[in-house]
């Protein structure tokens, strides 16, 4: 778009057009503005002809917008189909990107104010339709729009750059980590020839200290992706029991040999929740790390487990130890980055302060909260929480519309199975990933969901979409589906089959009300799930 | 008994020499620097297991696994992939390429000389 420059030979060939629809009922108003436009596109250099479509109704306007493309959108906020801020929200909803200048008569000027809030670019009267005020709107408009774009742009190309950093710095720090510590290895196994005791005792200093890099560059690059956003946690149905024993078997030596005592205590009433294990696992161990550092020997950890007295739907990880606590100014920033606590016993493993940032980080992208309380001399409480699994959640989301519950749903199932032997050694784990992440390509409205693997009543080895759409938009996913696994031939390699099917779950008669309704579809959806597992067994 | 062959594909001189010292002691060792001499001594030397660095000058180590998987006398030889990369990417993207196993470096001697083992 020729802007504010002297027109070369190359303008000339590229002949650029402004389209404008304009949205008015008034034919007197929309000639102005056609006048108007025309007489001061060219000079403004906004563009080198015009290209004007009038529109009546809101709802001829909305229609057109739906299929051609327009450089800006002319709205009258008085319409004979649609009145006021609706209308905006209404047409910003339908050509999202598309600059919107608000046409309003003095009285509404109040409105058209409440506009530019909701998203449109700018406001003109109409009594100034035939002035400056209109032609300066739209060259402001595209302007801005232009900006957005390159700042978009930008943005793509600076993640691009951060990608290629990230996996550049990892691969050349660790390389002559590698080696460093495969040498080491050789002369401690006798390869480079008999040691002396002394050379085993430096040799095994050399080791400690490689593998103290080794952990100090993995909170690097922890932290460096995560500040880059690009801390990714794989979301499925895991039991928070089992996080926690893990935790405790890697750290009972470690506690043993500092003479403090930990357990675990596990509520009866725990249930599954969406998580990534592998993260969790690794904020646990790193607040009992932390409780180990700070609690004296002849002290002790406790770990527990159980609902959120506060958070209705969340299971609360607590970590409470009777060390020498934290004062309260440490408490607010002990999670933030670079922080270290006091004075630090012995060499820290994770020596750089970002750990509890890492954490924060993990736990944010599970949707929970972290947190700690402490008192000085007595001990600290650190704890987080994370969402439990409930299929009615995700029930909820998808057959209730408009305060209404939609008359029934689809349960698109994928069911991974390993063929051969080398498969079904590995296991569905990867292949599952992958399945989902082609499902998630599959939906087709918004409010359709993947559910989190391991929704099956027997684990890990089935996909679930549950899709607000009838027996017909059911079928379309599963086509859909299955396009997309016939362009990763890999599964196949690898020794797995996937077979696609899809359930239409209705209600009886009339939709119930809406917890009604909930119950009644997620007994349904789980009715579902198991039957199509015993289906394919049988 | 013929000692079974194990083919190391690393780009760091160092590395490579370590791994192959580690390895001499049970296994017949051959090593390549890069991606397209990694196929062609796939090819050659008809190793039993093959370790696999993925960043690779000439043939990035996923391209790699990948080629390896398409040929017919090669795609069953197990490839065990190292990498320097970060992230959960580089395991997902190797495993889903048909790798039996997948370190992260600096990658523990022991358990590697136990994957190789196991997939013997």
């Amino acid at each position: 778009m020729a802007q504010g420059r002297t027109p070369t030979a190359a303008d000339e060939l590229t002949d650029t057009a402004l389209r404008v629809l304009m949205i008015d009922d008034d034919p007197a108003d929309a000639q102005l503005a056609r006048a108007r436009l025309l007489d001061g596109i060219k000079q403004a250099r906004v563009a080198d002809r015009l290209e004007f479509t009038n529109a009546e109704t809101l709802v001829e306007g909305l229609e057109i917008a739906a299929v051609e493309k327009f450089d800006v959108i002319l709205l009258d906020l008085g319409l004979p189909d649609g009145r006021g801020i609706e209308n905006v929200e209404r047409v910003l909803a339908r050509v999202a990107g598309v600059p919107t200048i608000v046409l309003t008569g003095l009285v509404d000027e109040g409105v058209a104010i409440e506009a530019l809030r909701i998203g449109a670019q700018d406001y003109v009267v109409k009594a100034d339709l035939g002035g400056r005020s209109l032609i300066r709107a739209i060259a402001y408009a595209l302007e801005r729009r232009r900006l957005v774009q390159e700042i978009e742009q930008a943005r793509r190309e600076d993640n691009e750059v951060k990608d290629r950093f990230l996996s550049h710095i990892s691969h050349e720090l660790r390389t002559p980590l590698t080696a460093v510590m495969s040498f080491v290895s050789i002369m401690q196994e006798g390869i480079g020839g008999p040691l002396t005791s002394d050379q085993e005792e430096y040799l095994g200093i050399v080791r400690r200290n490689a593998e103290q890099l080794k952990h100090m560059i993995a909170s690097l690059m922890d932290v460096t992706r995560a500040d880059a956003g690009k801390l990714r946690c794989d979301l499925r149905i895991a039991d928070p029991e089992a996080i926690a024993r893990d935790t405790v078997d890697a750290l009972t030596q470690p506690a043993a040999t500092a003479g403090i005592d930990l357990t675990a205590v596990v509520s009866p009433d725990v249930r599954s929740i969406v998580a990534d294990s592998g993260k969790l696992a690794q904020v646990l161990s790193n607040l009992v790390d932390n409780a180990i550092k700070f609690t004296p020997d002849g002290g002790s950890i406790e770990i527990s487990i159980a609902p959120d007295p506060d958070r209705g739907e969340q299971l609360r990880f607590s970590v409470r130890d009777t060390g020498c606590g934290i004062s309260e100014g440490e408490v607010e920033s002990v999670f933030e980055r670079m922080h270290q606590v006091g004075e630090q016993r012995d060499v820290s493993r994770n020596g750089l302060g970002v750990g509890l940032h890492i954490c924060k980080e993990i736990v944010r992208l599970h949707g929970g909260e972290i947190g700690a309380e402490s008192e000085m001399g007595q001990g600290s409480t650190f704890w987080f929480t994370v969402p439990l699994y409930s299929l009615s959640t995700f029930v909820q989301r998808v057959i209730v519309a408009n305060e209404r519950v939609q008359p029934g749903l689809c349960v698109v199932t994928a069911q991974v199975r390993p063929e051969t032997a080398v498969a079904q050694a590995k296991g569905a784990g990867t292949a599952v990933s992958e399945v989902a992440g082609l499902a998630r390509k599959c939906l087709l409205a918004v409010s359709d969901v993947v559910l989190p693997i391991g929704s099956g009543p027997d684990g890990v080895d089935a996909v679930y979409i549950l899709a607000r759409t009838d027996e017909a938009g059911g079928g379309a996913i599963v086509e859909r589906l299955r396009g997309e696994l016939a362009g990763h031939p890999r599964l196949l390699r690898n020794g797995f089959e996937v077979d696609v099917s899809h359930d239409y779950l209705a209600f009886g008669g009339s939709p119930p009300a809406i917890d009604q309704g909930v119950l009644e579809m997620t007994g349904l959806v789980d009715a579902c799930i198991a039957g199509n597992v015993e289906q394919a067994q049988g | 008994m013929t000692r079974k062959k194990v083919l190391i594909v690393e780009d760091d001189a160092d590395v490579r020499l370590g791994l192959d010292l580690m390895l001499r002691r049970e296994y017949e060792t051959v090593s390549a620097e890069d991606g397209i001499s990694a196929v062609a001594a796939a090819r050659r030397e008809r190793p039993d297991v093959i370790v696999l660095d993925l960043g690779l000058p000439c043939g990035d180590g996923l391209g790699v696994l990948e080629r390896l998987g398409g040929i017919t006398q090669l795609a069953s030889i197990p490839v065990i992939v190292v990498s320097g990369r970060d992230g959960d990417e580089p395991e997902n993207d190797a495993m889903s390429r048909g790798a039996r196993a997948f370190f992260r470096k600096p990658a523990d001697p022991q358990q590697l000389m136990q994957k190789i083992e196991e997939a013997l």
